[in-house]
């Protein structure tokens, strides 16, 4: 199996190791003419969007985490919740929505309204790891920095942050990863990022090479951001040193702090969830949007449905089979292949979609003729690849809890790898798989560039479509999809709030 | 007027009278061991003393100054008392030297700090590379740097082999007769025989 597992993962890297073949970092027309023009512009742009969103992201979510985890605050284990529901809208829908509403107000299209919404949409990232990190802290350490002498402003930053840093640094990570990866939001709020270039490159010029390049570019940047934060917390710790921690008591708050708090916390969630969900309805209903629940919806259905089903049918099973090999067998190489084959999820969609064309050219090549490679197919590749880390990751995190012994056990039994899963593993993994399976599938639902870049001609998905629309400014066309996006939205945060409530988080 | 003055203080928690027009007095440079079954309030004494927790009624004075009455509540920062913590309460993210510079950022020799508890060998360790004897000498030389009038001990010595805790016990006083700091250490397992002079209170 340990065989198996490894050839899964090195199809799942192929698309990676294959995309310096086409020419990476090398002299190419076009990608000179965009290194002359815009490629600075790329740089400032995808950097400073990067930044604004982090700050926003970091301002809502490590706030609102920090408020619900310490101070008693009305409705907490309500609010816990809700707080993750702006994860339901994708950024670029709220752009949309957001932009329409405010564009004869202020002028909305440009990188900090951009980053605003960016920052809206993905704080929840920061959210949830944040508060799992705020719940279980030892507050012995604030109160000791206290009595040292320091103010509560400077415990705040210089130990309570500090102290939660790797919970802050995984939250944060996924909202850089999901920044570099936008292509709705900055296309819609006209902002040139390497993702829009990506694009650009590919369907206005037609350069496979400049694509390469751009991709290489933007690979070298997520590397980058993954390599300095492990750097910056090489040796240090941020575990306690005691096993007899104290937990934190909630604070009480006078009636004017408790309103502050709470309109700090209702903000992004009143901005990230009620406002596109409220849009969307209203849309629907007194705009007509009705109308739209027709054939061709029922169509871009049945395209996202089908297409979500199958990534996540295939996710599960690669994700189960290279699960297993991983807790089953010890080998370094197939190991490593693993792992490797779980970092999809921070390489952006735009790239493995350019890197996916280059591996089918180079099939091509090999061929010495065009095969003729159905471009469904590609879209399917992509998105496993893209979304395959999400589903081995919660069956990782399942096998976790099935106990040593029981594991020996399992490896001393003779049978069939799937009859041993049957009986031995899959009641351990039943949760997981579901909750891999629903998560895969609402993520490929909300997908936009990789899809955008591989969908075939006569071939529309619900996102795609209401890119297509809002950029002619149809959002009454668009609004069946993008609420039956939003509602879609909500199951995996279910699944999710279910699982806090598991470890005490989202109960008091 | 004493050092430090707690005057008809009472502190109830979950309606559970702990003190009840308690009073109790302290001169510069005294130590004072508060001593008492489980429960009894030893800690949660620290803690008002702190000013972590503020009791229902009462007076706390320290050095002249008003820390806690009817309209005054001086913040715990601000308060000039340092606490060395049952479990040390060592910023795990931050290096030995790193650790008492904290409470004292204009402190130029950490490292001489940290020889009074011979422990200049060690100023770039984490506290998880230290022994707990180690890590209770850091904490106490971490809340001496900060400088404080008045030094609580909340069991600092409780999960320490009688021996080390014997000869942590005696390095801790004389840092504090050094500086002439005043103490309150709260404890279970009393000294008898201990060569420094404290007075004992039992609750």
């Amino acid at each position: 199996m340990k065989i198996i597992a490894s050839v899964i993962s090195l199809i799942l890297i192929l698309p990676l190791m294959a995309l310096p073949s086409r020419g990476a970092f090398s002299y190419n027309e076009t990608f000179s003419h965009i290194v002359n023009t815009v490629l600075s512009h790329y740089v400032s742009n995808t950097l400073m969007l990067l930044v604004l969103t982090c700050f926003w992201a970091s301002l809502w979510g490590v706030g609102t985490a920090y408020i619900l985890s310490s101070f008693k605050i009305a409705k907490r284990s309500l609010l816990k919740v809700a707080m993750m529901l702006p994860f339901a809208c994708p950024g670029y829908l709220l752009g949309y929505y957001f932009v329409d509403t405010f564009q004869f107000t202020f002028s909305t299209r440009n990188i900090f309204w951009a980053s605003f919404v960016m920052g809206i949409s993905l704080y929840p990232y920061v959210y949830m790891s944040c508060l799992a990190g705020f719940s279980v802290r030892n507050i012995d350490l604030e109160e000791a920095s206290l009595t040292l002498g320091r103010s509560p402003l400077y415990t705040f930053f210089h130990i309570t942050l500090k102290g939660i840093r790797p919970y802050y640094a995984a939250g944060l990570g996924l909202v850089c990863m999901e920044t570099l990866n936008d292509y709705g939001v900055a296309d819609h709020f006209a902002i040139d990022t390497f993702t829009t270039g990506i694009y650009r490159a590919w369907f206005g010029f037609y350069s496979l090479p400049a694509s390469v390049n751009l991709s290489m570019i933007l690979l070298l940047f997520t590397a980058s951001g993954l390599f300095l934060e492990s750097w910056g917390r090489r040796n240090k710790s941020f575990y306690n040193t005691t096993s007899k921690m104290k937990l934190l008591k909630e604070k009480e708050v006078s009636l004017t702090n408790h309103s502050l708090l709470m309109i700090f916390v209702l903000t992004p969630f009143l901005i990230g969830f009620i406002f596109p969900i409220s849009y969307c309805i209203k849309q629907i209903t007194v705009h007509g949007g009705y109308e739209y629940f027709n054939s061709e919806f029922l169509s871009l259905l049945f395209n996202s449905f089908s297409m979500a089903f199958i990534v996540s049918f295939i996710c599960l099973a690669l994700a189960l089979v290279n699960g297993f090999s991983h807790s089953l067998f010890k080998n370094k190489i197939s190991r490593f292949l693993i792992r490797l084959s779980a970092l999809g999820y921070a390489i952006p969609g735009s790239i493995i979609a350019i890197a996916i064309i280059v591996v089918f050219q180079n099939v091509d090549d090999l061929a010495g003729k065009s095969l003729v490679v159905g471009g469904k197919l590609l879209l399917v590749y992509s998105l496993v690849c893209r979304f395959f880390a999400v589903a081995y990751e919660n069956i990782r995190s399942s096998q976790e809890h099935i106990p040593r012994n029981l594991m020996s056990y399992i490896n001393l039994q003779t049978g069939s790898f799937f009859k041993k899963s049957k009986d031995l593993y899959f009641p351990y993994a039943k949760a997981a798989m579901l909750t891999s399976f629903v998560i895969v599938f609402v993520d490929v639902l909300k997908e936009l560039p990789a899809t955008m870049i591989l969908s075939p001609l006569n071939f529309q998905t619900l996102s795609v479509s209401i890119y297509t629309l809002a950029s002619d400014e149809r959002l009454v066309e668009s609004a069946p999809s993008a609420l039956f996006i939003l509602l879609s939205g909500l199951v995996p945060l279910f699944l999710l709030g279910k699982k806090l409530d598991k470890v005490g988080l989202g109960e008091n | 007027m004493s050092f430090l003055e707690i005057l008809d203080m009472s502190f109830s928690y979950n309606k559970k009278n702990i003190f009840s027009n308690f009073s109790l007095s302290l001169e510069k440079g005294d130590h004072l061991v508060v001593t008492g079954a489980s429960g009894r309030g030893k800690s949660t004494l620290l803690r008002i003393l702190a000013g972590l927790e503020n009791p229902d009624q009462g007076q706390i004075k320290l050095s002249g100054r008003t820390l806690f009455d009817d309209s005054n509540v001086v913040a715990p920062h601000e308060r000039e008392i340092g606490m060395v913590f049952q479990d040390y309460a060592l910023f795990p993210h931050m290096t030995i030297k790193e650790n008492v510079e904290y409470a004292n950022p204009r402190l130029i020799q950490a490292q001489e700090w940290l020889r009074k508890v011979k422990l200049e060998n060690r100023l770039n360790s984490y506290p998880r590379e230290l022994s707990g004897g180690e890590q209770q000498r850091v904490a106490l030389v971490r809340t001496l740097a900060a400088k404080p009038r008045l030094v609580l001990l909340d069991e600092p010595f409780s999960s320490l082999d009688p021996e080390l805790r014997e000869e942590l016990e005696l390095l801790t006083y004389e840092l504090l007769n050094e500086f002439n700091i005043s103490s309150i250490q709260v404890t279970h397992q009393l000294n008898k025989e201990f060569s420094i002079p404290r007075k004992i209170v039992a609750l």
